[in-house]
């Protein structure tokens, strides 16, 4: 790899059209790299770090130089979760809880789903008057089964005596409202309930449950996901800490034992915490939270929204997506070390995918199911898959600005309101990006996308390789990578974008902000920067861990406050 | 109603539903002529307010959108967009020369960088974007839009507040803000392209025999009665800005609340179509879903269960493609091909006459309503606004805006092309304000008001 090259274009930028964009003062600032001054002094420096099993130690200061983000006032809270409401994935899954003994269809309400960061964790921003409209037809449908197998849910009619089934029926609606409410039921509000319950039991009891479960479902207490702002101790409480546990490893409703730890206080302990999270981490709802994570990270499930691809062949989308499902989860189960879903040198394709991709099978790994472990030709993870390539489609100003976006987590604003050159047609995307870069008002935004993208430019909108372009422009891969300084290193192809992205502490800075940004379901502030230097520190000492990270994230006493 | 297989038939409430009002030639739609009522005067009738918007501007706007007119303005002929009003030509005012000024940097002192979403917000609200946060280029809309003005205005009138339509809009698109309309400061509300869940919201249980009926609206009263109830102790326990967020959800609370309690008698019968298994994004099958859309829209009226409503034609930013019409094409990034570029641009032209034709298709369904001597248009103000005036440059200058309906005589929808020269769009909001009857003289920023325009008005 050649070093750094100062390119002349950048010498006359223009920087008051990018601010808010990491350039502050005329220099590029790292992500998490806080202005002095802003942040505090960079020299006070936190005294300890809580490692993953638990203890207390040092920052070592030699690790500390090696992260992108500084921590010098390490507050006493982490400002709790937002409000928000269920995800489809949470919906769905939280129903299966509820009623594990039912065959439920899932509901698809991913188009009410709303994206914090580059994930899916749903605000308050997305309630409508037709999304209430969505949870009624989603409860009325559950209730209806209910209603129509209330044996399964509700076995209250041999119980011998009028006091034993009424007993049996409060039992169950203590048990459904509890568990889908996260919290136990206040006094007179199950009397409350079985009187909803007695105006269906006047037709007969699986009217009665119907009622029960369709009040349940359509609940705020159950659709919203929050904690209670007007405790003046400003703790969370030990179902409170559940919660946000468990929809943070699982996705799903805090299960019995993680409850039981909020009661009887071992979630106020830091190793409580990190116990139940490596618990909850290592079960199968823990690992294909995570698995959820790195492509929504990655944007994988986007292929199917992009109207970029070449949607007449869809074996090559099921396909595409397919192989970074199988992909990501080879990761996440050997280690869940993130550099290696940008470097590493395999994929796992079906035929349709290697003819896809022109991937000799020859000397590839059958997985069964007609699956292939096989060589790439590049140790570029992720960033050769279709799955990836295609969702921003082939322009390389659009790759280039999800690298410096979801990988660099810089800001590039919106494209401005200017009179734009005539369109370059005919012109490689190469040409045009060098007279975007020419002008200064354009470079100083396109200096972070068009460079990066440009070392993808061997392949097609659909993760195809090319050696030319759709007007016969001959085609190279020599993309440029933006220093902090406002220097390039060249960079040829996606091998060396792989080795610069996994190997940049900025990089590593935007996983510790991505992975912030799930556990908490909200943007960062700068009074985050000591959780997101936690995970950062987390992330270097333990193998670039996902898990370990995210597990990090419940170790500070300040996780329990509000 | 073509594409539809009517499994569902919905009888809606006749206890507000409009003297003499009928539906003569709306297929699925059975809604009896009252004689006793039929001889109210038109100010019975309540007026209207349907906004279809598009996003990215519209192509080569003086060769392709601009009508014709003589000296008066007197529409002669229509220009290769809006060809499809031509039968509505008598019914229509075309404006040149309105700005969205609000869209333009001097007036986003908060960021608000991208372009599209700056026209989205501002077209209805006439106020900025707030500032855009480490991920998001732009925040949300800074105020309420003109829409949910009025119908707070109309509030408890009618049983739904106010329709929000997708016509395959995105409810949100990665990070780009996306929403037309907003209940306030900060507060989106999505336009909703699901005409199941639109059926379900302006139709509530509907169908069935009256015994069946009769059970849900009490179960489903039973159960709204407890859920009002859980969701005020909710709201104690939530901090001041998330007690207003969820604001929203006790709104659709009371709108299904009205929507029941308005369903003693019937106005009428609407088929519904096979809901199951419809993608209602799918581009390829826009005609038919947005027909649907538009039908339920206009029955929702007809049957004064909303007076206001609003139509979001996919967005400017988001992914819709040009299957609608044939081609695979980015609706986006064609957008932003130059003008020399004549290949994008005819797509571009062909693309907006088609939205026109579904505007076209609006003004017939609420001409098929008569409301009196009239019919459901003369009552009301329908209006083609867009987030642009030229998608490639970002342009908000010159906005191209169609109406149609005099709305009870207060307006000069009659066939004429007006040229304003360099109106901002806050005037335009205003005028019809005024033209709804509440005179005021600000709306959104009030330096980009100077008062209504007089020459729209009768």
């Amino acid at each position: 790899m050649k070093n750094v090259i100062l390119m002349t274009m950048i010498a006359g930028l223009s920087l008051a059209a990018c601010q808010g964009s990491g350039i502050v003062d005329g220099t590029i600032q790292e992500p998490n790299t806080f202005v002095k001054g802003e942040e505090g002094d960079k020299d006070k420096k936190p005294n300890v770090i809580i490692d993953k099993d638990g203890k207390v130690k040092e920052v070592d200061p030699e690790i500390e130089e090696k992260l992108s983000t500084r921590c010098t006032d390490r507050p006493d809270t982490l400002g709790g979760v937002p409000l928000r409401i269920l995800t489809t994935t949470e919906l769905n899954l939280a129903l299966e809880k509820l009623f594990p003994s039912l065959e439920l269809e899932h509901f698809d309400l991913t188009a009410r789903d709303t994206t914090t960061g580059v994930f899916v964790r749903n605000s308050t921003e997305n309630i409508t008057p037709t999304h209430v409209v969505e949870f009624r037809k989603m409860a009325e449908a559950v209730a209806g089964q209910v209603h129509d197998e209330v044996e399964k849910v509700a076995d209250c009619t041999s119980t011998g005596s009028e006091e034993l089934e009424v007993k049996c029926i409060r039992d169950s609606i203590e048990q459904l409202t509890t568990t889908a409410f996260r919290r136990p039921l206040e006094a007179g509000e199950l009397d409350k309930y079985f009187t909803l319950y007695r105006v269906g039991d006047e037709i007969n009891h699986k009217e009665g449950m119907r009622y029960i479960v369709e009040m349940i479902l359509q609940s705020p207490s159950f659709m919203y996901i929050f904690e209670d702002a007007n405790d003046a101790k400003h703790q969370l409480s030990g179902r409170e800490i559940a919660q946000h546990m468990s929809t943070m490893f699982t996705q799903n409703l805090p299960d019995d034992a993680l409850i039981l730890a909020g009661e009887d206080g071992t979630l106020f302990t830091t190793m409580g915490r990190i116990e139940h999270a490596r618990r909850l981490v290592e079960s199968d709802l823990g690992q294909r939270t995570m698995k959820a994570i790195v492509s929504q990270w990655f944007g994988i499930n986007k292929i199917h929204t992009t109207p970029l691809v070449d949607l007449e062949d869809s074996a090559i989308v099921s396909g595409a997506e397919l192989e970074s499902e199988r992909f990501i989860s080879e990761i996440v189960n050997e280690g869940a070390d993130w550099t290696k879903l940008l470097t590493s040198d395999f994929t796992i394709v079906n035929e349709k995918m290697a003819t896809h991709y022109d991937i000799d099978l020859t000397n590839a790994e059958d997985l069964g199911d007609g699956w292939f472990k096989a060589k790439t030709g590049y140790s570029a993870g992720l960033l050769t898959h279709s799955s990836f390539l295609s969702v921003e489609g082939q322009r390389s100003v659009y790759r280039g600005h999800r690298i410096w976006t979801d990988f660099l987590c810089g800001n590039i604003p919106g494209a401005p309101v200017v009179e734009f050159p005539a369109t370059f047609e005919g012109e490689s995307d190469r040409s045009k990006a060098d007279k975007r870069m020419a002008k200064s008002d354009c470079a100083s935004c396109h200096a972070k996308m068009d460079p990066h993208g440009i070392a993808l430019d061997l392949f097609d909108k659909v993760g195809r390789r090319r050696t030319q372009d759709e007007y016969g422009n001959a085609l190279t891969s020599d993309g440029e990578f933006l220093n902090p300084d406002g220097s390039f290193t060249t960079i040829k192809g996606p091998q060396e974008l792989a080795i610069e992205l996994s190997q940049r502490k900025e990089a590593r800075g935007c996983v510790a902000n991505h992975m912030f940004t799930w556990a908490f379901a909200r943007h960062k502030t700068s009074a985050d920067s000591c959780s997101i230097f936690d995970i950062e520190y987390a992330l270097l000492t333990n193998g670039d861990n996902l898990k370990e990270a995210l597990i990090q994230v419940v170790a500070s006493d300040a996780f329990i406050q509000r | 109603m073509k594409l539809l297989a009517r499994n569902r038939r919905v009888h809606v409430s006749r206890r507000q539903f409009l003297k003499g009002a009928t539906a003569a030639g709306t297929v699925g739609l059975a809604l009896p002529i009252l004689p006793s009522l039929a001889s109210g005067a038109q100010s019975e009738f309540p007026k209207r307010l349907v906004v279809l918007c598009s996003g990215n501007g519209v192509p080569r706007p003086e060769s392709s959108w601009v009508p014709t007119s003589n000296g008066s303005g007197k529409i002669t002929s229509l220009n290769e967009i809006l060809s499809p009003l031509q039968p509505h030509l008598d019914d229509l005012l075309v404006l040149e020369g309105l700005d969205l000024e609000v869209g333009k940097s001097q007036y986003q002192p908060m960021g608000g960088f991208h372009a599209h979403e700056r026209g989205l917000a501002g077209i209805l609200t006439g106020r900025p974007l707030h500032t855009g946060n480490f991920e998001a280029n732009s925040g949300f809309g800074t105020g309420i839009s003109l829409d949910q003005y009025l119908a707070n205005k109309m509030s408890g009138e009618t049983a739904i507040h106010s329709l929000q339509v997708g016509l395959n809009s995105p409810l949100q698109n990665w990070r780009n803000r996306n929403a037309l309309n907003y209940a306030g400061d900060n507060q989106p509300l999505y336009s909703e392209s699901d005409g199941s869940v639109l059926f379900d919201q302006i139709f509530g249980e509907g169908v069935q025999e009256p015994a069946t009926v009769a059970r849900i609206r009490k179960r489903r009263q039973s159960v709204l009665d407890m859920l009002k109830a859980d969701m005020g102790k909710v709201e104690k326990r939530l901090s001041a800005k998330d007690r207003a967020r969820v604001e929203q959800h006790y709104t659709a609370f009371r709108d299904l609340e009205r929507v029941l309690q308005d369903g003693q008698s019937s106005c009428g019968e609407f088929a519904a179509p096979a809901f199951a298994g419809r993608d209602w994004m799918d581009e390829s099958k826009m005609d038919g879903t947005t027909d649907f859309q538009i039908e339920q829209m206009v029955q929702a009226l007809a049957c004064d269960r909303t007076r206001i409503s609003t139509l979001q034609f996919g967005s400017g930013l988001g992914a819709l493609n040009l299957r609608m019409i044939g081609h695979t094409d980015s609706w986006h990034s064609l957008s932003h091909d130059s003008d020399s570029d004549g290949g994008a641009q005819d797509k571009l032209v062909e693309l907006n006459r088609y939205i026109a034709g579904r505007f076209a298709k609006i003004i017939a369904e609420m001409k098929k309503i008569k409301e009196g001597d009239g019919t459901m248009l003369d009552n009301s103000l329908v209006i083609w606004v867009n987030e642009l005036g030229k998608g490639n440059n970002h342009r908000y200058d010159d906005i191209p805006i169609v109406m149609a309906g005099n709305l009870q005589g207060t307006f000069k929808c009659d066939g004429r092309h007006v040229q304003l020269g360099n109106r901002s769009s806050n005037d335009f909001l205003i005028t019809i304000l005024h033209a709804f009857g509440y005179n005021e003289n600000v709306f959104g920023l009030p330096e980009l008001c100077t008062g209504p325009i007089s020459e729209l008005l009768v």
